[in-house]
C-alpha cells in the first residue's frame, strides 16, 4: 500500500490528524491522487445512498436447499485420497528398496514365464508302438530315430525269447518317424517289415512308422 | 508420517518376499550354461573351444534351443568331428531358424548324419538340401493359405511345410504341389492344412514305392478332386500296394487305382478304419497299436 493509499483511507473514514492531513493535501497535487481520491469520495457516496437489505430468517436454509446434492461420504474419500495433495517424505533406504522391487520384478517376471508354458496344443493321445527286429546272431539291438534324437544307446530291444527276437514298445504321439535299428553298436540296419521307407540322404534307408491321430480329433478324418 | 511408515513397511514386506526369488535368480544366472560346460569339457584346442563358443552363442541367438547346440556339439566333438565342420553344421541349423523355416528336420538329419558317422561335409550338404527344400515348402503352404486351405495351428503349418519339402525332396515339382493345393482348396471337404499335409506326405511315399512323381500327384489328386476324406487319401498307399500285389506293372496298377478312385462315389468307399471292411488295409505282423487316451505323453519327438 502506498502512502497517499494510507492517507486516503484515514481521509475517507475521518481519522486522519492534522499533520496527515496537511501531507494529504499536499499529495492531492498530483491529478492521479485527485483522480483516486474523487473516485473512492464518489463509491462512499454511491454506498451511503443504498438502503440496508434485511435477508428473511428463512434466508440460509433456502440458500443451503437450493445447493446441488453433495457426493457420498465413500466416493468423496477416494476422491480425495486420489487427488488431494500430499507430501511424500523419502529417503534414499526407502528409493533404493523401489528400485530392488522393479530388479526383482524384472528379473523374476521371464522365469516365472518360462516355468509356465503355454501348452501349444492339448494332451495328444499317445500310441504305443512295438518295433521288432529278428537278428539271431545279435548281442545287443537298439534302436534310433528321429523320437530319441538318433541317440544310439538310448532305446534297447530286449530278446525275451533268448533265440534272436528282440522288441521295444514305446509310447508315440501321432506324427510321423524315421528310424533305424543299430545292432551291436555299429551297423546300421533299416526294419525289413516297415510301414514305408526313405532314403536317409547318406546312402541307406530310413524305416517310416506313421501314428496316427485318433478318429475324431480332426474333423476332416 | 503415515505414507511414510506405510512406504517403509511395505519396502521391507516386499525385500523379504524378493530375496529368495534374487537369490534363485542369481543362482541360475551364475551357473554356466549348458553350451559353456560342454565346449569346456570337450578334448579341444582354446582355439577350437573359442571358435565353438562363438557358433554355438549365435546359433543359440537365432533361436536354436541351448541343449540342442550343446547336443550337436558334444556328438559330434564325441565322433572327432573338427571344430570347423561343426561349425558349418550349426550354421545349417542356425540358418534355417534365422529364415524362420521349421528347423527341426534339419536338426534332425545333422543328428542323424553325426549318429550314423557320415563325414560332415555331406551331413551339411543333406541338410543345407533339405533346408532348401523346407524354404520352398514354406512358400508353397503360404500359397496354399492365400488359396484358401486353413490353418488351425502353427503346428499343423509346420507339419504341412515337412511333409511337402519331404515330396519336394521325392522329385514331386513346385508346380505339381501346387496343383494339389489348388484341388485341395477347391474340393467339397474342408480345406485344411492337414489334409494337404497327408496329400504331400502320401504323394512322397507313393513315388517311394516307385511311382513317377507325377502318376503319384495325379493318383493323389483324383483322390482329392474325387472329395475322399484324409484317412482315404492316406489309404491310397495301402491300395496301391494291393494293386501291385496284382501284378502288372507300378504304372498300371497306379492306373487300376486312380480309375477306381475316379469311379467311387464319396458314400461308396471302402470301409474305413483298420477293423472294417472287405479290403483291410494290411499290417505288418509285428506291429501292435494300443490306444491309451489319458497318458500323457512322455516322449517327446525332438526339434518338432
Amino acid at each position: 500500500m502506498t502512502r497517499f493509499e494510507e492517507l486516503l483511507e484515514g481521509q475517507l473514514t475521518g481519522e486522519l490528524a492534522p499533520a496527515a492531513k496537511a501531507e494529504f493535501s499536499e499529495l492531492l497535487a498530483l491529478a492521479e491522487n485527485r483522480r483516486a481520491f474523487q473516485a473512492h469520495r464518489e463509491t462512499v457516496a454511491l454506498l451511503s445512498s443504498l438502503e440496508r437489505q434485511i435477508p428473511s430468517s428463512s434466508f440460509t436454509d433456502e440458500v443451503l436447499a437450493s445447493l446441488p446434492e453433495r457426493q457420498s461420504r465413500s466416493w468423496s474419500g477416494l476422491w480425495n485420497l486420489l487427488w488431494a495433495p500430499r507430501v511424500v517424505r523419502w529417503n534414499v533406504a526407502t528409493a533404493l528398496a523401489l528400485s530392488l522391487v522393479i530388479v526383482v520384478t524384472a528379473l523374476t517376471w521371464n522365469s516365472l514365464i518360462s516355468r509356465h508354458p503355454i501348452a501349444s496344443e492339448q494332451h495328444p493321445t499317445v500310441t504305443l508302438f512295438r518295433f521288432s527286429l529278428d537278428a539271431p546272431r545279435a548281442q545287443h539291438v537298439s534302436l534310433a530315430g528321429d523320437f530319441n534324437g538318433w541317440r544310439t544307446n538310448d532305446i534297447v530291444l530286449a530278446d525275451v525269447t533268448g533265440r534272436g527276437h528282440f522288441s521295444v514298445t514305446l509310447p508315440l504321439k501321432p506324427g510321423r518317424y524315421a528310424y533305424m535299428f543299430v545292432i551291436d553298436g555299429a551297423t546300421w540296419m533299416t526294419d525289413p517289415r516297415a510301414e514305408a521307407y526313405r532314403d536317409d540322404g547318406f546312402g541307406n534307408k530310413n524305416a517310416i512308422v506313421d501314428i496316427a491321430a485318433p478318429i475324431g480329433s480332426n474333423g476332416d478324418i | 508420517m503415515a505414507t511414510f511408515r506405510f512406504v517403509g513397511i511395505a519396502s521391507l514386506v516386499v525385500m523379504a518376499l524378493g530375496v529368495p526369488c534374487v537369490s534363485e535368480a542369481i543362482a541360475e544366472t551364475s551357473k554356466p550354461g549348458e553350451l559353456s560346460r560342454t565346449v569346456e569339457a570337450a578334448n579341444l584346442s582354446p582355439e577350437g573351444k573359442a571358435l565353438l563358443r562363438a557358433k554355438g552363442t549365435e546359433a543359440i541367438r537365432a533361436g536354436v534351443a541351448e541343449h540342442e547346440v550343446a547336443g550337436v556339439i558334444q556328438r559330434g566333438v564325441g565322433r572327432g568331428v573338427q571344430p570347423t565342420e561343426l561349425v558349418r553344421l550349426l550354421d545349417v541349423v542356425a540358418q534355417a531358424k534365422r529364415q524362420d523355416l521349421p528347423a527341426g528336420p534339419v536338426l534332425d538329419k545333422v543328428k542323424e548324419g553325426l549318429a550314423k558317422r557320415v563325414p560332415p561335409a555331406r551331413i551339411a550338404g543333406v541338410a543345407e538340401r533339405l533346408a532348401s527344400e523346407l524354404a520352398t515348402s514354406r512358400d508353397l503352404v503360404r500359397r496354399a493359405e492365400q488359396k484358401g486351405i486353413r490353418a488351425e495351428s502353427r503346428g499343423e503349418r509346420e507339419r504341412a511345410t515337412e511333409a511337402v519339402a519331404d515330396a519336394l525332396g521325392k522329385g514331386v515339382s513346385p508346380k505339381e504341389l501346387d496343383d494339389l493345393s489348388r484341388g485341395i482348396a477347391r474340393s467339397s471337404e474342408r480345406a485344411t492344412m492337414s489334409r494337404l499335409q497327408a496329400g504331400a506326405q502320401v504323394t512322397a511315399d507313393l513315388v517311394s514305392m516307385g511311382l513317377s512323381p507325377r502318376d503319384a500327384t495325379e493318383t493323389v489328386g483324383a483322390a482329392v478332386t474325387r472329395g475322399l476324406s484324409q484317412r482315404d487319401i492316406e489309404r491310397l498307399r495301402e491300395r496301391l500296394g494291393q494293386e501291385l500285389k496284382r501284378g502288372g506293372s507300378v504304372e498300371t496298377g497306379a492306373k487300376r487305382l486312380r480309375d477306381a478312385v475316379r469311379s467311387e462315389r464319396p458314400d461308396d468307399r471302402p470301409e474305413r478304419g483298420p477293423d472294417k471292411g472287405p479290403d483291410k488295409p494290411e499290417k505288418p505282423e509285428k506291429i501292435e497299436k494300443m490306444e491309451k487316451p489319458e497318458k500323457p505323453t512322455r516322449v517327446e519327438k525332438p526339434g518338432r
